[in-house]
Parts: structure tokens; C-alpha cells; sequence
């Protein structure tokens, strides 16, 4: 089970007195020299509701830590400013405080460049930037910074125990990551910390397991490739080749595969419609058995030079940028087949695990709700989500590559909320738009041009689920979302073109 | 709060009212005109002791649980007690107590109607019975604050019980033996407890229902069968053998909505419920379409809301079919482009649905086949497994209204793999359902226990299942005594129950 630093009880900073004076004592030894480019940053993160996607979710605060870089760029994770109401930098002691806004954001790997909006006058050009750490290898020692209440710097000395690739908090993409042994104190600021190596920027810490005293993190060299990416003001991302696969280890099925016994490879289970690896003519049903030259093993890692064994997406979104090509091979049935990839970016899935950083889309027409699915409207169904949200919005989800024809968003028709155009309606929801007054509808945008054109002055609207069809009296249905706007709705659509 | 319908079943203590009428085939009664005094009803109560082998989904191959329990029933004709299906569900052994003595008569089940929850037994001999009166069952559902008894044998003492109430309402509401079916029921605020199941509930001398199921959040609420139901019964076996409920496979959306009204065409206060799905197979299917507004069901005006009156209640429309039998007609009046049609459907019963239900007394479908088990789905098997992947439940949600079972007589569901040197490596499989085997579809147990056991098998076979990316794939030549070795584990003696 990990344990992720949200916010942190109060009672924790009584134990870190103790501990506190310990682990920096231990830290003064050990570390050359003392770097400050670090900054407290407070954000207040306020979500949707995604429900009633209008409404803002309870607002949360969250402190955390950000390394300064050149330029008074602050580096930190997109978890701690994503959905920010209000961002602000604290220098370390406290005394000065400045709003902030974020630069770049990247969800998929979980970072994020913010800086003061005081420019010149910021605090923060007081600071030493930080240079990022050259790679390490796993037995070597680091230090991971926390802030004490009085402002005070403490390291904890931990050991990089091994490196993997990790999916990340955001996107569910992998990415290269130092996994740190040690015991860490909470502390007041958890969230986010550097790690530093000879005074120099090695990692930024995403989560600490307390049972284990585990910390991940995302190496330097990721941090690397998102500042050079960022670096010309036109962020693009990582690489994304557009596949899923599965590893072959059953003999039974490596023979089918004709695969021999020096065949490592990848099954390839989905390839994602107008992605690179469509584009190059990697089919379902393929194995990826060679990946930019480096040979995959049954279980689709590969020996890399420094770190040994890696899995294979690190040659694509560890080592590449967009633009690149990458080649692989294939066997198809029996056969060896080269192809060569070049790299685009992770487009949006059809269900997309986060909503649009400015909210979740949405349309009111007459008091019917239609949204664009997300995985986060469907996690709003519990704890047991994946088997308790309606059936056929699941499976949109789940097998996305059947719908990419048919749909380019998920629009969905979630509820009515009681108003005089839905009477009867009452248990209509849940289900697929597919046409507003005959125009078809495939992203959120079609909605309001179909509700351009009632018929007679009925709108009619054509469902994926029982009934198929319901109606509204169209100016019945300006006279209701009228009324909602009285009653508090801020806005009856928020649709990104 | 979702209150839990509990039906008293064979694990633990049943309970039942007794109740008794005259058979309308080969009721011999012996003619009473005279009230019963309460000495002959209660003679005519028995308390009924069921033994009970309950099969093990998970080892469909195993002889299976037992158990038992005690229900009550009643003389209702020449050695028929009616009583309650769940008292005698997986029975192995039935025993009828006559009030007051010890003697074991051995009986077994002559009708048994898992929707409804009713059973007709008989005793081998019947000469101990002779004497008692048949208990009448009355031709009327009681009226509300009518009083009422509870007859049986429910738990807190071994002799006969009688508790007394009023009707506290009339419903039509689930029946919870079969989990999926629903009638006419009568809610009662006399004590009726575990044992009392099958037991007659009377008014007078007559009965007015079967007690049968309670719940277990609300207190002073038991359930009985009223006479509708009970009389549908008798009728349906009347021929010999018992035919099931029978459905109008539509289904209906209200139409509150004036727009939807308008759009259709119809005036502010036209009657009528918008077709939105015709069940492939049943009785409306070819007759009515998506997108028909049905106006009457034999002549009974459907409001927008689905509902009939019957004698001065609203009732649902479908009460006109629950009444009725396979091979009856009923006249639908609708309408389809503005045109207004009348046309007669033939009711047919539902096979397909009864996926829906707990099935009870049938020894688990199953075939084995190199430590991959395979049996087709359910509702115990759903509920045995807790199987909830989307593509199976969807599956099984879709099976009849969108008219699967058409295709596919049974989804056959890979339940298990056992560990084997053969399966080691296999994961992510079970709890699927089975879509192919070297591209031919699966659609039935037995299509693929017959493609499995075939002498000459290609080099691989190659499973695909519903919603599984990557396929499950055996080396023929590897099968080769991997059933003996894998069964003589596990102890299966038979490879397959088709």
C-alpha cells in the first residue's frame, strides 16, 4: 500500500523534533556543500465535482518543496500545483511570500515549472539554482531535503536501492525512477522534495511508502528532458509510441508465436488509431522483440548499459523526443520485420484519465446533463469503480480502440436534473449521445451545433440505451437553463473547441 | 436503505403457513359444507422436514453440501400438500409430520414452481391422511385491515403455531426464491417466522395465502402468496407438468414528457407507455417495434405510467400476462407512424431469462478439460464466483434483451485454471467468457467440450475471450494425459456433465 504525502496531521511535526535534530545532524556530515535553492510552495488545489461538473470540489491545501533553476524557474510536481486555486512561494525561513503561477505542466510525467509573478524582485533570485545531478547508479547515497518549521534544512541520507521505470501518478505512463531506501520523517512541507547528490539536483520525490521506506521518485534525466523540452517556451512532451502489450512467458503460447527460445519480445495487445506505431504498420498481435537495438527479454526489459535491466518503454520516453524515429522489430508470423516509428506525442485517449485543467466539460440543455467522459467521472462511482459504473461507459474505457471510429470524445448524457422540459425523464442517464436533431455527434462541440436546430420546436436526441430517443420542447428548455443560471449556476457549458 | 428480501430456504429453519383448497383436477375432497372447526384446520397443517444436497459451483464434479430444514404444508386434495418450493428445493429426502404424532411419512415433489414458490408433494402412503378435511383456498385477495392467521411450524417450539394480523398492503413485489421474478403479494402484520414457510394463512376456514418470505430490516412485515398466484398454480399443473410464467418481452418508457408526446404525435392527454425494446423471440416480437406507443392491453387503457386498472387498483399492465398461460392470446392496441393498429400476440414462455434466476435441483453443467475449467453462466454461478468483469456482466445483462441467447445458448465461462506444470504460466484468464477456440465461436458447453474432446486436435488450440486482449493458447501435444493427471487430484472421476 503507499502512502502518498497529501496533508499532513499536525500531531506529526511534535515527533519531528527528535527526529529532525538526528537526521540533520547525520546530514551536516555527510553533504559537501549546503545548497538554498530550495522553496516552500503552498498551493490551494481546488478540483470539480464530478457529478455535477459545474460545482468546484472542497478546496485542499498542499505544501511542498520546489528546487530553483536558472531563470527563477522552480521545479517541482504537476500533482502539487494541478487544479491550484492559488499558488505561492515561501522562502525557506518564511519571511517573504510571493504568488506564483505555473509555466509548464506536464500531468503524464508528473512535473512542473512555476515562477514568482514578481519577476526582478522575487526572493528567489537571493537563491543559488540548482544544477541537475549527472545519473546515478543504484548503492549510491542521497539526500533527500525537508524543511523544519523553523526554516532550518534537513536531510535525511537514503540509499538508491534500485531503478525502474514507474508508472507516474498522472498519466499512467512509465518513467525512470530512483527507488530510495530510508526511513523519512513527515513534516509539515512533505510533499515534493528534492533529492539532492553533491549539492546538486538527482530527483524529485513523488511518493514514500512508510511501510516499506521506499520513496520513488523521477531521476534527473527525466527532469532533464522536460526542461530542454520546455526550454524554447513550446512544450510538446514525451514520446509516446501508442501501444499496450503484455509480456509472453507461457511456452505454449511462445510456440504459437513462433517465437524461439533467444526471443524475448512484447505481445502487442492495442495499437492506438493514428498513433506512431499504426503510422509505422505495427499491427495487433505483433511482437516487439528489438526496440532502437537493444534485444527485449520475455518480460519486455531490456539490459541497459548502465542500469542493467529496464523495461523497454525507457528506450522511447527515457531516450527519444518527438520528431525522432525509433526502429523495431517485429516478428509476424514467423517472420522478422523492420520498421521504423517516428515519434509523436501521446494524444488524448477517447476517455482521458483527467479532466481539462480549466475543468470537466460539460453542456446543460432544458436541465439534461451531457459530459464528456473521463476516468474521473467514472471513478466517482467508489471505491469498486471498476465494476460498479454503468456497464457500457466501461467499456468505452476499457476498449477505447473500438469506439476511435465512431467517436472522437465520449459524450455522454449523465443525468436530468427535475426542471418542466425532463418530466418523466427522471431515469434517463448514463448512456452515449449520438444525435441531436440528426446532427451526429462526436465530440462535445456537435452538441451545441445540433441544438441549433430543433424540429417544430423539439429537440430530439438519440441515445445509445433505452429509451433511444426523448424529446424537448426547446423554448421550454431556454426558459429552464435560464432559470438554472438564476438559481447559481455559473455557466451552462464549459466546451474546449 | 435497501431492505433485503429473505426467503426462509433450506439452511436454515423455514417457515409456512398452512392452508388448504380443493384441486380443480381429481379433487376428491371429502365434501365439508359445514365451517372446519380450528381443530380440523390445524389437522390438515404439516410441518415437512426436507434433507437437502446443495451442489458446489466450484466443484460442480462433487457430490455437494448438506443440509436441511423444516417448512410447513398443507392438505389441499387427495394427497396434494401444497407448500412453498423453496421448503423442498434440492430436496434428497422429504418428510411429512402429521400434527400431533411422531410418524415419518416419506413424501416427494409432484409439481415444483421455482418463479412462484410453490410445491405440490404427496406422501407414499397416503392412509394416515385419509380422515382430514382438504383446507379450501378462498377465490378472493383479502382486503386491507382484514384479519388474518398464520398456520405452521415456525421456529421457537416444535408443536403447531398460529398468530393472527391484518392485510397490511397488496403488491406486486419480487419473489426472493428465484431472486428475478415478481407477483402479486400480500404483506402481512401477523408473526410469520422461520418454519412457517409453505404454511396456509386463512380467513375462516379458507385460505387467503401461503406464507413464504419476510424481511429482515422491518419488523411485523411477513409475506404471503395470495390466491391469484396460488390459483395459476393449480391451473398451470392442472395438465400434469407446470409450464412456467409467461412474458410480454417489452419493455416501456413512461411518457410524462409533453415534448416526447408531442413529438410523437400524440394529444396532451393520450394514454399510452413508449415501446423501447422488444425481446427477440417473445410473444411481441414481429408485432411491436422500437418507437410504438402502446395505448391497451385487452382492452384495459394503459396510462402513461404503465399501469391498468384492475377492479379499482392500479396495477401494472403486465398483471393482464401474469395471469394468463403459454399459448394464450392477448389483443394490443398501439400506435406506429400516427396510425393507430390493434393486433393479438401468443404468449410463449422465457427460457432465456431464467439465467436471471437461482436455479435449485439441477447438478451443475460443467466440462473439464487440461486443468481449465469450464461451465456456463448463471446466476449461481455469477453469485458463486462473484464474477463482475464488464465484459461478462455486459454479456450476461444483454443476454436476452438484446437477444444473445439467439447466438449463444450459453456463455461458457472459464471458472478456473488448476495448477499444473501445463498451466503455470497461465493469468488473467478466469472469470472470462470463452468467444472462440481457433476462430469458431463458442456458443455452447457442449460445442466446446465436443471440439475439446475430438481425437484429432490441431497443433495449438487458441482461446479467445470476451474482453481479453491477448488469447489463452495450449499445445495439443502437451494435453496428452494432463486430465488424468490434473482429475486424479482433484478427484474428478467425470470430465464433463453436459
Amino acid at each position: 500500500m503507499k502512502t502518498r504525502f497529501l496533508i499532513l496531521p499536525l500531531v506529526a511535526s511534535l515527533v519531528l523534533w527528535s527526529c529532525n535534530d538526528q537526521s540533520s545532524d547525520s546530514a551536516a556530515g555527510s553533504a559537501t556543500t549546503e545548497p538554498d535553492g530550495f522553496v516552500r510552495i503552498n498551493a490551494t488545489i481546488q478540483g470539480y465535482n464530478a457529478v455535477q461538473p459545474w460545482d468546484r470540489g472542497n478546496p485542499i491545501s498542499r505544501r511542498g518543496l520546489g528546487a530553483v533553476l536558472d531563470d527563477g524557474l522552480i521545479i517541482t510536481t504537476s500533482e502539487m500545483v494541478a487544479k491550484n486555486v492559488y499558488l505561492e512561494i515561501e522562502s525557506a525561513d518564511g519571511t517573504s511570500r510571493e504568488p506564483a503561477e505555473v509555466v509548464v505542466i506536464d500531468r503524464e510525467a508528473n512535473l512542473a515549472l512555476i515562477k514568482s509573478t514578481r519577476a526582478e524582485e522575487s526572493f528567489v533570485k537571493e537563491l543559488t539554482p540548482m544544477e541537475l545531478s549527472p545519473d546515478l547508479n543504484p548503492g549510491d547515497t542521497v539526500l533527500t531535503w525537508q524543511l523544519k518549521k523553523t526554516g532550518e534544512q534537513s536531510a535525511t541520507e537514503t540509499t538508491i536501492n534500485a531503478v525502474d521505470i514507474v508508472p507516474s501518478y498522472g498519466g499512467g505512463k512509465s518513467f525512470f525512477s530512483y527507488l530510495l531506501k530510508g526511513s523519512l520523517q513527515s513534516s509539515t512541507n512533505s510533499f515534493t522534495l528534492p533529492i539532492v547528490s553533491d549539492g546538486k539536483l538527482a530527483a524529485i520525490l513523488t511518493s514514500y511508502d512508510s511501510d516499506e521506506q521506499i520513496s520513488e521518485t523521477l531521476a534527473s534525466s527525466v527532469i532533464k528532458l522536460f526542461l530542454e523540452d520546455a526550454a524554447d517556451g513550446e512544450y510538446v512532451g514525451f514520446p509516446s509510441l501508442g501501444i499496450a502489450g503484455t509480456s509472453i512467458q507461457d511456452p505454449a503460447f511462445r510456440d504459437w508465436l513462433h517465437l524461439s527460445d533467444e526471443d524475448g519480445g512484447v505481445y502487442v495487445t492495442v495499437v492506438r488509431a493514428g498513433s506512431s506505431a499504426s503510422k509505422a504498420g505495427i499491427e495487433v498481435g505483433d511482437v516487439i522483440v528489438e526496440v532502437d537495438g537493444q534485444k527485449l527479454d520475455r518480460k519486455g526489459y531490456y539490459e541497459d548499459e548502465t542500469y542493467g535491466k529496464l523495461g523497454w518503454t525507457h528506450l522511447i520516453r527515457g531516450q527519444k523526443k518527438i520528431g525522432e524515429t525509433i526502429a523495431i522489430t517485429l516478428k509476424r508470423e514467423g517472420e522478422f520485420q523492420e520498421v521504423t516509428a517516428t515519434l509523436g506525442g501521446s494524444s488524448d485517449r477517447l476517455v482521458p484519465t483527467e479532466y481539462h485543467e480549466d475543468g470537466p466539460q460539460y453542456l446543460i440543455k432544458g436541465g439534461v446533463i451531457f459530459q464528456k467522459l473521463t476516468k474521473q467521472y467514472l471513478l466517482a462511482y467508489g471505491k469498486d469503480w471498476a465494476s460498479r459504473a454503468p456497464l457500457n461507459l466501461l467499456d468505452v474505457y476499457l476498449h477505447s480502440e473500438n469506439y476511435e471510429e465512431a467517436m472522437d470524445e465520449a459524450v455522454v448524457l449523465t443525468q436530468t436534473i427535475p426542471s418542466q422540459t425532463t418530466v418523466g425523464y427522471e431515469q434517463v442517464g448514463r448512456c452515449f449521445v449520438e444525435k441531436v436533431n440528426g446532427v451526429e455527434i462526436r465530440a462535445m462541440a456537435d452538441l451545441e451545433k445540433g441544438f441549433e436546430k430543433p424540429e417544430k420546436g423539439v429537440h430530439t436526441i438519440q441515445l445509445s440505451e433505452a429509451p433511444y430517443l426523448i424529446y424537448l420542447n426547446a423554448e421550454a428548455c431556454d426558459q429552464v437553463d435560464q432559470a438554472l443560471l438564476q438559481q447559481g449556476l455559473p455557466s451552462l457549458k464549459r466546451i474546449h473547441e | 436503505m435497501i431492505t433485503i428480501l429473505r426467503c426462509f430456504t433450506l439452511s436454515c429453519l423455514l417457515f409456512g403457513l398452512a392452508s388448504a383448497q380443493a384441486l380443480p383436477v381429481e379433487a376428491l375432497a371429502p365434501s365439508v359444507k359445514t365451517p372446519l372447526t380450528n381443530t380440523e384446520i390445524y389437522s390438515s397443517v404439516v410441518r415437512i422436514e426436507c434433507s437437502t444436497q446443495v451442489y458446489d459451483y466450484r466443484q460442480p464434479w462433487a457430490a455437494g453440501r448438506f443440509g436441511g430444514g423444516i417448512g410447513t404444508g398443507f392438505l389441499v386434495g387427495k394427497n396434494r400438500f401444497l407448500t412453498n418450493a423453496h421448503v423442498v428445493s434440492n430436496a434428497r429426502r422429504i418428510i411429512i409430520n402429521k400434527r400431533g404424532s411422531d410418524i415419518k411419512h416419506t413424501a416427494k415433489i409432484i409439481h415444483i414452481a421455482h418463479d412462484c414458490d410453490l410445491a405440490i408433494l404427496e406422501v407414499e402412503d397416503f392412509s394416515a391422511f385419509e380422515n382430514l378435511p382438504y383446507l379450501k383456498i378462498s377465490d378472493e385477495v383479502p382486503q386491507l385491515e382484514s384479519e388474518v392467521k398464520a398456520v405452521g411450524y415456525p421456529v421457537g417450539g416444535n408443536r403447531l403455531s398460529v398468530t393472527r394480523g391484518v392485510v397490511s398492503r397488496i403488491d406486486f413485489r419480487p419473489y426472493a426464491h428465484s431472486q428475478v421474478d415478481m407477483h402479486l403479494i400480500v404483506q402481512v402484520d401477523a408473526a410469520i417466522n422461520p418454519g412457517n414457510s409453505g404454511g396456509p394463512v386463512l380467513q375462516g376456514d379458507e385460505v387467503v395465502g401461503v406464507a413464504f418470505q419476510g424481511l429482515t430490516q422491518a419488523d411485523n412485515t411477513g409475506y404471503m402468496i395470495p390466491v391469484p398466484v396460488i390459483e395459476r398454480f393449480m391451473k398451470d399443473v392442472s395438465d400434469g407438468h407446470y409450464d412456467r410464467y409467461v412474458d410480454l418481452g417489452a419493455s416501456h418508457f413512461p411518457l410524462f414528457n409533453p415534448a416526447m408526446k408531442q413529438a410523437l404525435g400524440l394529444p396532451q392527454y393520450s394514454p399510452g407507455v413508449f415501446i423501447s425494446d422488444v425481446t427477440p423471440d417473445l410473444a411481441c416480437d414481429g408485432v411491436l417495434e422500437r418507437g410504438d406507443v402502446l395505448l391497451e392491453i385487452d382492452g384495459n387503457v394503459i396510462d402513461n405510467g404503465g399501469n391498468i386498472e384492475v377492479a379499482g387498483e392500479q396495477v401494472l399492465m403486465h398483471e393482464i400476462v401474469e395471469r394468463k398461460f403459454a399459448g394464450d392470446e392477448v389483443e394490443l392496441t398501439f400506435i406506429r407512424d400516427g396510425k393507430k393498429l390493434k393486433k393479438k400476440i401468443t404468449l410463449v414462455p422465457s427460457k432465456a431469462s431464467r439465467i436471471y434466476a437461482i436455479s435449485y435441483d439441477v447438478k451443475p453443467r460443467y466440462s473439464f478439460k487440461a486443468g481449465l475449467l469450464f461451465q456456463p453462466l448463471d446466476f449461481n454461478l455469477l453469485r458463486t464466483y462473484k464474477l463482475d468483469n464488464p465484459a461478462l456482466s455486459q454479456l450476461y445483462n444483454n443476454y436476452v434483451d438484446e437477444g444473445v441467447f439467439k447466438e449463444r445458448e450459453d456463455l461458457v465461462v472459464l471458472t478456473n485454471i488448476f495448477e499444473d506444470e501445463l498451466t503455470s504460466n497461465l493469468s488473467g484468464f478466469t472469470g472470462k467468457v470463452v468467444k472462440s477456440v481457433n476462430d469458431t465461436d463458442i456458443v455452447s458447453l457442449k460445442q466446446l467440450h465436443d471440439l475439446l474432446a475430438a481425437e484429432e486436435l490441431p497443433e495449438f488450440l487458441v482461446f479467445w475471450f470476451e474482453g481479453s486482449k491477448k488469447p489463452l493458447v495450449l499445445k495439443s501435444a502437451d494435453l496428452k494425459g494432463a486430465d488424468q493427471r490434473i482429475g486424479a487430484r482433484l478427484g474428478i472421476t467425470q470430465p464433463a456433465n453436459l
